[in-house]
């Protein structure tokens, strides 16, 4: 039997498997970008934060997300929520890198201006400070998206749903004859997914980034 | 301290001090100033004279260390930060344009923050967009990134004068401008804030050329003021201008407050750029003097000699021209003549095309009140400096 009719085969199986693999991806980075959000925001003025909040970021991402999957099971039982919450927690660094970035490139002149026409906190962070820093924070979705995709196909050890469990259904398979067709189904499910979500962000780019800074 | 009638000052600051933590000298040191109602000042001084945090002081970007700001018989310290920012304009230094926004967008900020209505912000967008030499139709929707660094000031000072504040303050707007575009600008000013009647403060670091600009010119230095009047009395920038002006002292103040347009600009001979055997006939004719191109438009584009026609590795030779229109102060054409190596400019109209030509000799005799001689003048200063010396005053 060849991958083809392997994919043929198990085509209903792929695609329930993809989508709760790219809502898992989907809801994590969600999650991640409210967290970085609610840390970037308050503390976009002062300088030493910066520094501090992105190397913290970059810090998650360093531990080995076995690790980080392993170490959440001790505290929470294993499952759906266990793997989103490790997905989300690898997912803050890069979210958080934009925000920072993008809201602390806006340029002082602006927010002077901002406040000079008579905008209060809020209105400014509303209308000048988040929309100039949101293609950053789009960029910094969209790669900390291409980094749970993957570490989403390991939240299967820890009984997370998504292509992960086919991965290693054909992993643990080793030896029979469909052992590779199935865990290549699996990645060539993550693979699609990717594409997907690239061409999900440039079109949220295209829609949601002010033709002025585009 | 109530009320608005007539008399009261616009802007008084009353022994305004502000120090900073961490510097010893005050940036603004006791200052006691006034503006009137409808009055246009300029805040002349270099970097760290403390003209910035003046502004600032005015619409509680800053606040006093000790002193008072009264705007219109009220103390703006009881005032509501934001509802105070939106009765008085205001352009950052740098300008700070939206770069998310168009135009339009960018100039109604502080409309929309007060609830007009769309008709009326369109209509107030185009209003001023049109005064300040922009073309509203094409403009409003374009975005900050898009605009020149002239237009991005128009649409700077638009956005300052949108909610149609009773006071504003426009911190250095002609800042990184070619010296033609801030001529035009500056004059422009002027003439809308006389017509808007706006109490306009304006930030500038030359005197002299704050002084092409408004007729009082306020100077600070290091947080005091040392200097309070009209510009004529103003300190010029002794290098910006030429050491042999006939009667420097009133002469001098006639060159800031005299405009292009005031002159009838002399006649030369001039060819067009893409005519090489009616410029060489015209280098021929004008007997050594150097001859001005014009484009297809009939915009000046440079001054050439008989040598420049010499094949060149380097491309066309010459001089390219500078340009001045109507609203230019003699102040800054003179300077313009003193640069660009001819010794004189050409005067466009509003389309950018050839009019005249002014040169040392035009300017010199509008100084004397001399009715202007009509015909070709000699362009040189030597050639002036002889005939002065031959006929003095």
């Amino acid at each position: 039997m060849g991958f083809v009719d392997h994919l043929a085969d198990r085509w209903r199986t792929l695609v329930e498997l993809a989508g709760e693999h790219a809502a898992l991806v989907a809801i994590a980075v969600a999650l991640a970008t409210v967290v970085a959000l609610a840390l970037a925001i308050p503390l976009r003025r002062r300088p030493w934060a910066a520094g501090v909040l992105v190397g913290a970021g970059g810090a998650l991402l360093a531990v080995p997300s076995l690790a980080t999957l392993g170490l959440l099971t001790m505290v929470i039982d294993r499952g759906d929520l266990a793997a989103l919450i490790a997905l989300a927690i690898c997912a803050v660094g890069p979210v958080l890198r934009g925000a920072v970035t993008g809201l602390r490139g806006v340029d002082p002149a602006t927010l002077e201006a901002a406040s000079g026409a008579g905008m209060g906190p809020g209105a400014r962070l509303m209308r000048i400070e988040l929309p100039l820093a949101w293609p950053a924070i789009l960029a910094g979705m969209r790669v900390a998206t291409a980094i749970t995709l993957g570490i989403g196909a390991i939240a299967a050890v820890i009984d997370g749903p998504g292509l992960g469990e086919e991965i290693l259904l054909g992993l643990s398979r080793d030896g029979a004859s469909d052992a590779l067709d199935i865990a290549l189904g699996g990645v060539l499910g993550v693979l699609v997914l990717g594409i997907l979500f690239e061409a999900a962000y440039a079109l949220a780019r295209r829609l949601t980034v002010p033709r002025g800074i585009r | 301290m109530s009320g608005n009638g007539a008399g009261v000052p616009a802007i008084r600051l009353e022994g305004v001090t502000r120090t900073v933590a961490g510097r010893e000298e005050p940036v603004v040191s006791e200052l006691t100033l006034e503006v009137g109602a409808g009055e246009l000042v300029a805040l002349a001084g270099p970097e760290g004279s403390g003209k910035s945090t003046v502004l600032r002081l005015v619409n509680r970007l800053v606040e006093p260390t000790a002193g008072s700001v009264v705007l219109g018989g009220e103390a703006v310290a009881g005032i509501d930060p934001d509802r105070l920012r939106r009765r008085i304009g205001y352009l950052p230094p740098g300008l700070g344009l939206f770069p998310h926004m168009t135009v339009a967008q960018n100039v109604a900020v502080t409309p929309r923050l007060l609830g007009w209505s769309k008709e009326r912000m369109d209509e107030r967008v185009d209003e001023l967009l049109g005064l300040l030499g922009m073309e509203p139709k094409a403009d409003r929707g374009r975005h900050p990134r898009e605009l020149t660094p002239a237009q991005a000031a128009r649409v700077g000072i638009a956005r300052a004068l949108a909610a149609e504040p009773p006071v504003a303050l426009l911190d250095d707007p002609l800042a990184g401008l070619e010296r033609t575009d801030r001529d035009l600008l500056a004059s422009r000013l002027a003439r809308v804030q006389a017509r808007l009647r706006t109490t306009l403060v304006v930030a500038m670091r030359d005197p002299a050329e704050a002084a092409g600009l408004a007729s009082r010119v306020v100077v600070l230095k290091r947080g005091k003021l040392v200097s309070d009047g009209p510009s004529g009395r103003a300190e010029p920038e002794p290098q910006t201008l030429p050491a042999d002006v006939p009667e420097l002292g009133s002469a001098l103040a006639r060159l800031a407050l005299t405009h292009v347009g005031d002159l009838e600009p002399g006649e030369r001979i001039t060819a067009m750029e893409t005519d090489p055997d009616g410029t060489a006939e015209a280098l021929r004719r004008s007997g050594g003097r150097p001859v001005l191109l014009l484009d297809i438009g009939g915009r000046p584009v440079r001054w050439v000699r008989a040598r420049d026609l010499e094949p060149s590795e380097d491309g066309p030779g010459g001089t390219a021209a500078t340009v001045v229109d109507d609203d230019v102060t003699l102040q800054n054409a003179l300077d313009a003549m003193l640069t660009a190596g001819v010794g004189a400019v050409a005067v466009v109209d509003e389309t950018g095309a050839y009019r005249g030509v002014l040169d040392f000799d035009l300017v010199a005799a509008a100084l004397r009140d001399e009715p202007e001689e009509a015909g070709p003048s000699a362009a040189r200063r030597g050639g002036r400096r002889r005939r002065r010396r031959g006929a003095p005053e």
